[in-house]
């Protein structure tokens, strides 16, 4: 009985001991890595968008990679494009923190939406600089806009279980939302060399780079498809395969990663909308979404459960 | 005993070379294989479990006269697991692109064997300096075989050292499989399979 009792005083005392020694290390690591999730998804967001800071635009411009890089056929074209969203990231992320809040504070526009509907706007530098326990990317569905060469780019976030865990990242339409402006992935666990080729240059640039559409031809619903249909690009594309203009290449040797995207992106979508169709004829909606935006968004067939 | 007495001594090389935990007592390979093919990783992943085999092996050789018998095994579980949440988190606040690419390898870090087995077989009978050199011994045996093995993986799986581009030649087409878990097995297989060779040669000379 003696010893029962002295097993149990010693995990009680030794669980005590590792509760406070973790707690203390959880506090005082806290906000670092809330803000170093913070930078990351602002990363994403201004590379969605093309947003960047001088110093990334400058290191660009003289990169020895890009500028050797020949332009003139299609398929050199796309094989630039795919090396510069390579590069636009390993840039941004090279980038100082003060940097990336800067360039969001100065550029960009947050739309919060609640669960219950509730809508909260914010300029740049009000969102860069909330606390992080106001911030709640889990429930909440947040909308950021820039405006770039007197257009809208409206970026929200896209996620859903992939191969091995969730994927997450965000996507970039441009005004009316016909049409992708940038994709990019910020969080993955897919196969190393297979599933996680979503994060290349490649396969984030066919996006962009064939003006693909979120919409099927003649379709209000948007239906983005990742498919092994006709051709792959995979940097060596020379024309676009007679691909349909809502359909993008899936990876080889990745099916389920690329049919895990081609489920979730257009799931992402149909929520996403039908949330903004019910409030874009409020205040605030008409106030954050550019004309073009609202008129697509006010015909928008929301769909019965 | 002095610090550095001579048995202090041989309990530290020990660790790396004879009784290294990796190829001699073939104990931590799930990370061996799946963490090497950046050598900048690799050096960080042996980081942390350097500090949570040493920590651990120094914690348990502290306590190890109060912890009841039959729950030893319990008691350096949650020691295990406690220092490396306490990596885990370091590693987000401080070096968040590692500990990314690292990914679920550091919490694996609690089931290595390394860190169980210096525990169970060395610091729960010796006293905590002795212990703190079996540690820091297991943990640059592991180590120094990590990072033999994700030098040429990396050389030839990206063409790179820690990031810098070593091949730079036109033509050079990177090994994929070297950067995926089969290339590791190849570098480890070949290792052991050198060392071994070099172990019975000199066993033989002995014997002659």
């Amino acid at each position: 009985m003696k010893s029962y009792i002295r097993m149990v005083l010693f995990l009680f005392v030794l669980s005590a001991i590792s509760a406070i020694l973790l707690t203390f290390f959880a506090l005082e690591t806290k906000e670092y890595i809330a803000k170093n999730r913070q930078k990351e998804r602002f990363i994403h967001i201004l590379k969605a968008m093309r947003i960047l800071p001088e110093e990334t635009q400058k290191l660009l411009a003289k990169d020895e990679k890009l500028k050797s890089m020949p332009d003139s056929t299609v398929q050199e074209k796309f094989q630039k494009e795919a090396v510069t969203i390579e590069r636009t990231e390993y840039y941004l992320k090279k980038e100082k923190t003060e940097q990336i809040l800067e360039t969001f504070s100065s550029s960009i526009d947050v739309l919060e939406l609640t669960p219950k509907n509730q809508i909260v706007l914010y300029k740049g530098k009000e969102f860069a600089y909330l606390p992080s326990n106001k911030v709640d990317y889990l429930h909440n569905l947040y909308i950021f806009r820039a405006k770039k060469e007197d257009h809208f780019y409206y970026t929200f976030e896209i996620a859903g279980a992939g191969f091995w865990d969730k994927v997450a990242g965000y996507m970039a339409l441009k005004e009316g939302f016909k049409s992708i402006a940038g994709i990019t992935f910020y969080d993955h666990k897919e196969t190393p060399g297979l599933g996680q080729r979503i994060e290349e240059g490649w396969f984030q640039g066919q996006f962009t780079f064939w003006n693909k559409s979120i919409f099927r031809e003649g379709s209000a619903q948007p239906e983005l498809r990742v498919t092994s249909r006709k051709g792959t690009y995979d940097g060596e594309a020379t024309q676009d395969f007679g691909k349909k203009q809502n359909e993008v290449d899936a990876i080889t040797g990745a099916s389920e990663t690329s049919r895990a995207l081609d489920r979730f992106v257009t799931k992402n979508l149909l929520h996403m909308f039908g949330r903004l169709a019910k409030i874009v004829e409020g205040k605030e909606g008409k106030e954050f979404f550019d004309t073009t935006t609202q008129a697509f968004l006010k015909n928008y067939p929301v769909a019965k459960p | 005993m002095s610090l550095f007495s001579a048995e202090n001594k041989k309990i530290f090389w020990e660790n790396i070379w004879k009784e290294n935990p990796i190829f001699r007592q073939i104990l931590g390979i799930c990370s061996c294989l799946a963490v090497t093919n950046l050598v900048f990783n690799t050096f960080i992943m042996c980081v942390g479990l350097i500090v949570v085999t040493v920590a651990t092996n120094v914690f348990v050789s502290l306590i190890k006269d109060y912890i009841p018998g039959r729950i030893r095994m319990i008691t350096q579980v949650l020691i295990i697991t406690v220092f490396v949440t306490i990596v885990d988190l370091l590693l987000q606040a401080f070096s968040y692109e590692v500990s990314k690419q690292l990914g679920a390898y550091v919490g694996l870090i609690a089931t290595n064997c390394i860190v169980m087995g210096r525990a169970e077989v060395f610091a729960m009978k010796n006293r905590p300096w002795p212990s703190f050199l079996d540690g820091l011994g297991a943990g640059i045996g592991y180590s120094i075989i990590l990072l033999t093995i994700a030098i040429p993986r990396e050389i030839l799986g990206f063409g790179t050292v820690c990031h810098y581009p070593v091949i730079t030649s036109e033509g050079w087409v990177a090994w994929n499989i070297m950067i995926m878990p089969p290339g590791a097995f190849l570098m480890l297989g070949s290792l052991i399979w050198i060392v071994n060779s070099m172990g019975k040669k000199v066993a033989h000379e002995e014997k002659k």
